[in-house]
């Protein structure tokens, strides 16, 4: 039985506290940019370049886009944040995962969440730039390693659960209330690299594993309800997907450089989905009759040249992120085709996968995968750690996509490749994790 | 491993040379070492965790101390009426007071020198009651002192004054209250002390006589206080744990202990001493050579009776087995008598052309690998092969014991052989923390009573047959199975249900379609046919040619009127002559199929 310990992990309340020391399995040489001005951009030649392979972080080595300079930004970006606290967990090793639970209203504290070794520890962001440790909950297996986390509730209780997973495959569900691993799901064949619950049914969890393939499950009845993947599948791990705000299709994106849009609102997976959350399996003895679907609605690999690691919806388009220094927003179809029927609408033949790429938002220093950008709760603002411990900001916020503008915050002690980061709800909280087992706090200056 | 082995070779083999012993050493390590550890691990696992009692076991019956026989009869009526019958005994035998006279006729000890004529002696009762759920010290000892007298110092005839000695009597009674009550005499002698003499001449040192007297104080054994005067000790036991008297009528010479108490040396800390070597004397030299008190004990009223029963003993006898160095005498000669059995264990080894042995010879019907004492040597053998089935046990009976020969098991199954439904009981929920839930419905076997053949050693005499090993009780899979689907576990109920049946899945249909539609040097219309043909084949498993004509036949009696409704009927004519072509179908077969669809058409065009 997992059991839940709370562990005190290196808790400061203040920027005093000492400089993380340098990883062990860092893996690039940290070029110190310190005579640079920030938010120089038209030096694309220095980047970083690797020292190990057969990492995490690794990729295969590829030429890219290079020279492709984009315009500086004219005018400073009016998001301004700064780093209120930073704390590092006490296993040292890297953190992959962090998740703001959003199922909460304005006036909740930020609760978050963040997946690391065989731990996912929750804390809660207070006034004064505090973090306090609540909850750490610790595998059983030594050899877990958490890759992400996801939060949603008990339909019923309304009690917030935590859904993590990682290096085995095993998908646990925790309960804060009980402190207890309440459930876990075995059957992805290999790691599982991202978890993300239905925008629209608290239940249903999609896993996204290195099987190649992707799960939804039914949280609440235990079931396995879909399995996307098969012979138009992923032909590679999956690395990230995302829902679209109403659940109705999803993308998702992998190691074989494809991105991929899976509908969800055919009968027949609706008709499979609704049956799982009826489906007691102490009652006859049948298995849950799970649905395989082989064939994505749409998918394409003409975006990234190299190991998709992150994608979202920006409502009808796709922000997507390979290793190459760029997010990329785009979306399927021709520019001027209806995004909902584009994949709909010619498919008596063969299916369009032309695309249309709208904007390029070029950053540096992010050339290793598994770096996860995120988008806040309005969608109005997107974050990005890079290999080198700087956090890039975007502001989508403007009538034009060719007008958005960035910041780079940067930390002197923070020099560790940021993995991921995540917005509280009101957006005015920045968290980001890194490898050296830090955790970041920015606060958004008025 | 074990700690005798003597290496016996069964062929005539070259000098056991060091470097051939080492060799020979090595492969039977080599063959038993893995098994041994495994049962070495298995047997401390037992001890700390057990997962049964052995005396359950069908063949180690003796060793459950507590029988069964009672059980039938038992009613719980019976209770209360046994207990007044024992209570009634109990309050029987009070009324039967017992008087203990004992006379003394002097004290002995040629050793001492004293002016005093007259030793004080106090005569103890000791009382040992053992009672039930008591704290951790469960027997607890009470000490009445039953009187004072003064008795003469080494007078010159034992038997001088047997009658008007000085002499204490005592009634004994049988309390109740307490179970298993045991009783013993304590026999304390006071021996005034002459001021001048070197002093402490006490048992145990009588052969260091000669020594100086600084050595002797050096070991401790010297009192400093040389007014103090010497005190002696014995003990006898009255009555046993059972409430049998063992002390009889008659005169006794009891050797004493010296009880000056011991005053370690300054600066050095407690530590045991070995007790004091008793060979140097012969049984009866004891009573000339350490300190002795003699007295006539006699039993009055009620104490004869129990005194009848074990009277044979002659009090002479009693004598000697007074105080701890005869118990001990006792002891030594029991062990004499017994049987010696002697069980050779054979360890075979090696390759198939050469066979070497090692044997070790044990005495017990201790199990090697978990040094279980088995009751029995068909319970060792039962026990050796239910046990340890990594090795094979033979029994060859010899004269004196027996000779068991291991070999290692090159069959031997480590597949699981438990209760195959335990394997999916984690699937269930059941033992939650979390209250009461559902678990998956497992079989287990609570009682199983076969029919056993009695306990006869011929069936160790030869190897086990198949059928004895590894029989499972219950049956089933014994391991754990998953859905190739899902790759979840399956569930035992869900076990019978074939979910793999995957010949034409729905999926490769699709995908034959999607493959079909990509051609791009292929019309339409054939495009059609092609995607109806392949789907016919597929759901149908038409697998040789031979199929062929009748998978033509049944394609327009399923699909003529989608043919004819997609005006694909001159697409599937110039089909059947491709397969003509191919020499698949002979010409009358086209035809026959193409009127088929004549056939369909003109009755669609009736109606």
């Amino acid at each position: 039985m997992p059991t839940w310990s709370l562990s005190v992990s290196n808790m400061s309340d203040s920027e005093e506290s000492t400089l993380p020391s340098m990883n062990k399995r860092q893996r690039f040489s940290a070029p110190i940019y310190n005579d640079r001005s920030e938010d120089e951009m038209d030096d694309l030649s220095s980047t970083a370049s690797t020292l190990e392979e057969s990492s995490r972080s690794d990729t295969p080595t590829l030429p890219g886009r290079r020279g492709r300079v984009v315009n500086k930004p004219p005018k400073k970006c009016k998001l301004q944040f700064r780093c209120s606290n930073f704390l590092k967990e006490n296993h040292g090793q890297p953190i992959f995962g962090i998740q703001v639970n959003l199922n909460c209203s304005d006036s909740d504290p930020v609760i978050f969440a963040t997946a690391a070794h065989n731990r996912v520890s929750v804390y809660e962001c207070q006034e004064g730039g505090k973090i306090k440790l609540l909850q750490a909950y610790s595998d059983p297996s030594t050899e877990e390693n958490f890759y992400c986390c996801a939060w949603s509730f008990n339909p019923v209780t309304n009690q917030p659960i935590l859904a993590a997973a990682g290096l085995r495959g095993v998908i646990r569900v925790l309960s804060l209330s009980q402190m207890q691993c309440i459930k876990h799901f075995v059957g992805h064949g290999n790691a599982v690299n991202e978890l993300k619950f239905h925008p629209r049914n608290c239940s249903l969890l999609l896993s996204v594993s290195k099987d190649h393939t992707l799960r939804i499950w039914n949280v609440h009845t235990s079931v396995c309800v879909l399995i996307l993947g098969g012979v138009d599948g992923h032909r590679d791990e999956v690395l990230s997907a995302d829902f679209t705000l109403s659940g109705a299709r999803l993308v998702s994106c992998g190691m074989d450089h494809s991105l991929k849009i899976w509908n969800l609102d055919t009968s027949e997976i609706e008709d499979v989905i609704a049956e799982s959350s009826k489906f007691n399996p102490a009652k006859g003895s049948k298995p849950f009759p799970t649905l395989v679907n082989h064939f994505p609605d749409f998918s394409t690999r003409d975006i990234h040249k190299n190991y998709v690691d992150c994608t979202r919806w920006l409502g009808n388009l796709i922000l997507s992120k390979s290793c190459e220094n760029c997010i990329v927003c785009w979306k399927p179809g021709p520019l001027d085709a209806d995004a909902n029927t584009s994949s709909n609408n010619n498919n008596n033949n063969k299916p369009d996968d032309s695309v249309s790429v709208l904007h390029r938002f070029d950053y540096r220093d992010c050339e290793i995968w598994y770096m996860r950008f995120c988008l806040d709760y309005q969608q109005k603002m997107m974050a990005l750690g890079n290999q080198v411990g700087r956090i890039f900001l975007w502001d989508l916020d403007v009538e034009d996509p060719a007008q958005t503008k960035f910041t780079k915050l940067m930390h002197p002690k923070c020099g560790t490749a940021i993995r991921q980061t995540a917005f509280s709800k009101d957006g005015n909280t920045l968290l980001a994790v890194s490898d050296d087992a830090c955790i970041w706090r920015w606060d958004r200056v008025k | 491993m074990r700690p005798k082995k003597r290496p016996v070779e069964r062929q005539p083999t070259p000098e056991p040379t060091p470097d051939n012993i080492e060799a020979d050493h090595e492969l039977f390590l080599q063959a038993f070492e893995k098994p041994t550890q495994i049962y070495r691990y298995l047997r401390s696992r037992h001890v700390v965790l057990p997962v049964f009692l052995p005396r359950t076991l069908h063949y180690m019956k003796e060793r459950s101390s507590v029988t069964n026989k009672k059980r039938r009869t038992f009613k719980v009526d019976s209770i209360l009426a046994s207990v007044a019958a024992k209570h009634q005994k109990d309050h029987q035998n009070r009324s039967k007071q017992d008087s203990l006279t004992v006379k003394f006729n002097g004290f002995f000890n040629h050793d001492v020198q004293t002016d005093a004529e007259h030793a004080d002696v106090e005569i103890q009762i000791l009382k040992n009651g053992h009672r039930k759920r008591k704290s951790a010290a469960s027997t607890c000892a009470s000490q009445i002192s039953l009187g004072k007298t003064r008795i003469p110092i080494n007078p010159a005839s034992s038997s001088s004054s047997p009658d008007n000695g000085p002499m204490i009597t005592h009634k004994f009674t049988h309390t109740n209250g307490s179970l298993a009550r045991s009783a013993g005499l304590f026999v304390k002698v006071t021996c005034p002390m002459r001021h001048n003499l070197p002093n402490g001449l006490c048992n145990g040192d009588l052969h260091s006589h000669d020594e100086p007297p600084q050595k002797r104080r050096k070991n401790g054994r010297v009192s400093f206080h040389e007014e103090d005067p010497l005190l002696f000790g014995a003990a006898l036991r009255v009555y046993d744990r059972n409430q049998q008297c063992l002390l009889g009528n008659g005169q006794y010479q009891v050797v004493l202990a010296d009880l000056q108490p011991l005053e370690a040396p300054p600066g050095r800390a407690a530590s045991w001493l070995s007790v004091q070597d008793t060979q140097a004397l012969e049984p009866f030299e004891v009573f000339d050579k350490l300190p002795t008190i003699k007295f006539n004990l006699r039993w009055d009223e009620g104490g004869s009776n129990s005194l009848a029963s074990n009277g044979s003993s002659s009090p002479r006898l009693s004598n000697h087995l007074s105080g701890t160095k005869a118990s001990k005498l006792r002891e030594a000669n029991q062990s004499t008598p017994r049987k010696r059995l002697k069980l050779q264990y054979v360890f075979q080894y090696g390759n198939g052309e050469l066979m070497r042995q090692q044997t070790e010879v044990r005495e017990d019907l201790r199990c090697p690998w978990c040094s279980l004492l088995c009751p029995t040597l068909f319970g060792l053998l039962k026990h050796l092969r239910l046990s340890h089935p990594r090795f094979n046990f033979i029994y060859v009976p010899q004269q004196k014991g027996g000779q068991i020969e291991v070999t290692v098991n090159d069959m031997y199954d480590g597949s699981y052989i438990g209760n195959p439904q335990d394997v999916h009981s984690h699937i269930g929920y059941a033992f939650s923390r979390l209250g009461p839930v559902r678990r998956s419905p497992v079989t287990h076997v609570i009682v199983y009573r076969p029919k056993r053949p009695g306990a006869s050693l011929t069936e160790f005499l030869e190897p086990e047959t198949d059928g004895t090993i590894n029989r499972q009780i219950v049956q089933g899979h014994n391991r754990l199975y998953y859905h190739t689907l899902t790759c979840q576990p399956m569930r035992p109920q869900e076990i019978d249900d074939d979910s793999e049946a995957e010949n034409s899945p729905p999926w490769l249909f699709k995908k034959t379609v999607v493959m079909i539609d990509e051609f791009t040097d292929v019309n339409e219309g054939e495009k059609e046919l092609m995607k109806m043909w392949n789907l016919h084949i597929m759901k149908q498993d038409y697998i040789a040619d031979c199929q062929i004509p009748k998978a033509c036949f049944k394609f327009v009696e399923e699909h003529g009127v989608e043919i004819l409704e997609k005006n694909l009927s001159r697409n599937f004519l110039i089909h059947l002559v491709n397969l003509f072509d191919f020499s698949l179908v002979r010409p009358e077969v086209v035809q026959r199929a193409f009127a088929m669809l004549e056939n369909l058409r003109d009755s669609r065009e009736v109606a």
